[in-house]
């Protein structure tokens, strides 16, 4: 026969004791859940899942810098992309009215190939010094120095060789004027070792956004346009004026073309940005539901249970009170 | 056998049976009383000359399961150690935020990081590097807090055990003077199982707060001892001593941490469960090895800046701690922002190494401190970032920590933290292990030797009926008597 173990009074206190101490903390628990939205009020109540929810977090903020650092540098390229596109509108309208002079015999008429040039060329150089927040997006990594220090110097450069065009010297000018230095035309002097610009857009993945303002298709351009502006035309060196006339004219188509070039380029880095900008708004909206998912109370869940631990408590008071009334007091008579 | 030989038979009977009443009726008294145990009154037949001649009753006896009472206070000791494990722990968990709040020092050391990618995209905007600035000091202050916290707990066990050694020494003197008391009742042929019942309860207490062996000695005193065998308390009871001195980071027992002596006896070493010995646990071992990882990380984030020529992190005197374990012991309750860079943010583009100035646009510095410092890979100069140190830590050289030596600056600072929530987890789970198992212990103590009103009750009708029967038996005896006495006169 099996023995049933005797239950003592202080037994049975400690037994219901312990259970509605247990259950009452179930209790606590499962309404600071539903009350704050939270599975856990600490890092360990995360359980096994603490190390893959401080790596998401990390992730998420490493996103925001990443993220941060595109949209700064998506500033800067989307000026020097309106730049470029100002600057290639300038060429092309200076182009077209070259084909408005007659190469003809007799004095040609310079006067709006040179005032369209003159325009042009202004509008280059200020689009050359344009900054975003005060840098200056064409410095590379000299963003506090203008790249163009003197709009005027290239002009007298320039002039000072073309005004000596005659007795068959174009070439020899043409080879000067490609010749023209960095300070001769005007641009800062820190400008020619100045390092790039890049925005680190992702892990190991540095994006390079450097335009110099004095890349070849730029002082193309200006030597170009100066060469044009300073033109006079000579009867009696005829062969040599038209020798530059054409020069000037074929530095700017060339010019064009590579600040297009050169364009279509910062567009492939551009595009880059817009992509990866895109994927971290998209991995956060990914880690952001990853995170909630590890950290957050399933609200349905946790009233469910809610309504089941009260239950369940109900149902041990009640027990707890009909067990209470199991004594053998119950069906012994009272002394007489 | 004669009538009288009955009659005083019967006698016998009704006062056995008053007897055991009085030791019901004290047991239904004390049903609920902590520690009461259930009393019985042994009877016995009485023999004379190989025939039965009456009962007679012996004395009272406890209902003692003496081995689950010696696994009770084993397992109370071990449970006290668990208990003030777990509410420790939880408070170093507290620290660190909930995990929403993104309020740990790894949450701030990866917003550090997200400030400098931006700051690499523009690396002379004073307002990157003032916010680089900003949140770096945030990191420093959550480090600093967080290096001060874990002295403050240690202090405050240090109070703990001092308050619970004042309770322990008061038991101490329950325990002898109950023993005192048991030894000359027992001799003088007194009843000492309710003294005997106070001394276990006293003894159980007392495992609460700190392990000990126990013996009966030939008198009913019981000897209680440390584990190895150091003298606490028989009919004399000694006095545990400690000292509370404020403790640093530096301080380390015994050379700067008191122990527990008796008699001028360090016993702290034998002192190994029990709440004490929980305490002096958490003073001398997890809380110094939670100080020694932040102290390793402050000191790797340092170092691995500095190797970048970006030196963010410095001490008070604007150092850098070399990666000697002992010479940056505390180094995170220290650790500041490199005043010379709060007071020049431009330093984070420029560099704290001096040398020719950079273009505004460089971001070199910043790009060394996101793929070195924040890095697990050599630094630009080739050199490899010192790895963790994992042995060896701690004032006294003897603290180690389960996180890897290698990986970047990040992954330590998120192993830290996920460390300390393991082993919260596991102390917790422990806890609720141990003590479930000590009120099953409990539980089934009480239950064995516990009163219970029913069998009482039982006992109550059975001794009821035979004093009734004893008191009929007399009445028969008169009646025979009376029978006898008629038979004779008539």
């Amino acid at each position: 026969m099996t023995s049933i173990p005797t239950v003592s009074e202080t037994g049975k206190n400690y037994f219901y004791n312990n259970i509605v101490t247990s259950l009452n903390q179930e209790m606590q628990n499962l309404t600071y859940e539903i009350s704050t939205g939270q599975k856990a009020q600490t890092y360990s109540d995360l359980g096994t899942q603490v190390n893959t929810a401080l790596s998401l977090t990390a992730q998420n903020t490493q996103l925001n810098g990443y993220i941060a650092g595109i949209n700064d540098a998506t500033l800067n390229t989307d000026q020097m992309d309106t730049a470029m596109t100002g600057v290639t509108n300038d060429l092309n309208n200076v182009v077209s009215q070259f084909d408005e002079v007659s190469q003809g015999s007799g004095t040609p008429n310079l006067a709006v190939l040179q005032s369209t040039a003159q325009t042009a060329l202004a509008d280059i150089y200020s689009q050359l010094n344009s900054t975003v927040s005060g840098k200056y997006v064409f410095g590379a990594d000299q963003t506090n120095t203008a790249p163009v220090a003197s709009t005027s110097a290239a002009g007298t450069a320039v002039s000072a060789l073309t005004s000596t065009y005659g007795g068959g010297n174009a070439a020899s000018i043409i080879t000067s004027l490609n010749g023209l230095t960095d300070t001769q035309l005007g641009y800062s002097t820190t400008l020619a070792a100045a390092g790039n610009v890049t925005v680190q857009a992702d892990t190991n993945q540095n994006l390079n956004y450097t335009v110099k303002a004095d890349e070849p298709q730029f002082q193309q351009a200006i030597t170009g346009l100066n060469e044009i502006i300073s033109l006079t035309y000579n009867a009696g060196d005829p062969t040599d004026f038209w020798s530059l006339f054409n020069d000037a004219k074929s530095r700017l188509t060339t010019a064009n073309n590579n600040v297009s070039l050169r364009q279509g380029q910062l567009g492939v880095v551009r595009n880059q940005m817009a992509s990866l900008l895109t994927s971290h708004q998209s991995m956060q909206t990914t880690l952001s539901g990853n995170i909630g998912n590890i950290e957050n109370a399933d609200l349905a869940t946790a009233s469910s249970q809610l309504q089941t631990l009260q239950t369940q408590i109900q149902a041990t008071y009640s027990t707890i009170a009909r067990v209470s009334q199991l004594s053998i007091l119950n069906y012994l008579p009272a002394p007489s | 056998m004669s009538g009288i030989g009955a009659l005083s038979i019967a006698i016998q009977g009704l006062n056995a049976a008053q007897q055991q009443l009085q030791v019901i009726s004290s047991n239904v008294a004390n049903a609920s009383t902590p520690g009461y145990t259930v009393k019985t009154l042994q009877q016995n037949s009485v023999v004379l000359d190989g025939s039965g001649s009456g009962v007679q009753v012996g004395g009272l006896q406890r209902s003692v399961n003496t081995a689950l009472q010696s696994n009770l206070w084993q397992q109370t000791s071990t449970s006290g150690s668990s208990q003030v494990n777990q509410t420790y722990l939880q408070q170093l968990q507290q620290l660190f935020g909930a995990p929403n709040s993104n309020t740990s020092f790894a949450s701030d050391l990866a917003t550090v990081q997200s400030d400098f990618i931006t700051l690499s995209a523009d690396p002379s905007n004073s307002i990157y590097q003032t916010q680089v600035v900003n949140d770096a000091q945030s990191l420093t202050s959550n480090l600093n807090n967080l290096s001060t916290s874990i002295q403050g707990l240690r202090n405050n066990s240090q109070t703990d055990i001092s308050n619970d050694l004042g309770q322990a020494n008061q038991l101490l003197q329950t325990i002898a003077s109950l023993n005192t008391n048991i030894s000359k009742t027992g001799n003088a042929g007194g009843d000492v199982t309710d003294l005997e019942d106070q001394r276990d309860q006293a003894i159980q207490q007392l495992s609460q707060f700190i392990n000990i062996n126990t013996y009966t000695n030939s008198d009913g005193s019981v000897t209680v001892q440390t584990q190895n065998g150091t003298l606490l308390a028989d009919t004399q009871a000694q006095t545990l001593d400690f000292s509370v001195t404020p403790l640093t980071a530096t301080s380390v027992y015994p050379t700067s941490a008191s122990g527990i002596t008796v008699n001028g006896q360090d016993i702290t070493s034998q002192i190994t469960s029990g709440s004490i010995g929980g305490l002096i646990n958490l003073r001398d071992q997890s809380l110094p090895q939670a100080q020694a990882m932040i102290d390793e990380f402050s000191e790797g984030l340092a170092t691995r800046f500095n190797a970048q020529g970006v030196t963010l992190f410095t001490d008070p005197a604007g150092d850098v701690p070399t990666d000697t374990p002992g010479d940056y012991v505390g180094f995170a309750g220290t650790i500041q922002v490199n005043p010379a860079v709060v007071n020049n943010p431009a330093l984070l583009q420029q560099g704290t190494a001096g040398g020719p100035p950079l273009a505004a646009g460089d971001n070199t510095n910043i790009q060394n401190v996101l793929n070195y410092a924040f890095g697990d890979n050599s630094n630009a100069g080739g050199t490899p970032n010192t790895p963790f140190n994992t042995t060896g830590l701690g004032a006294n050289g003897a603290i180690s920590v389960n996180l890897p030596s290698g990986g970047d600056i990040l992954d330590y600072s998120n192993n830290v933290v996920a460390t300390l929530a393991q082993q919260y987890t596991q102390v917790n789970s422990n806890n609720t292990y141990q003590t479930n198992y000590q009120q099953t212990l409990q539980e089934q103590m009480d239950n064995e030797s516990g009163v219970s009103i029913d069998t009482e009750m039982t006992n109550m009708i059975s001794i009821q009926n035979a004093y009734s029967a004893s008191a009929r038996m007399i009445t028969a005896v008169s009646q025979m008597f009376t029978d006898l006495l008629s038979a004779v006169s008539s």
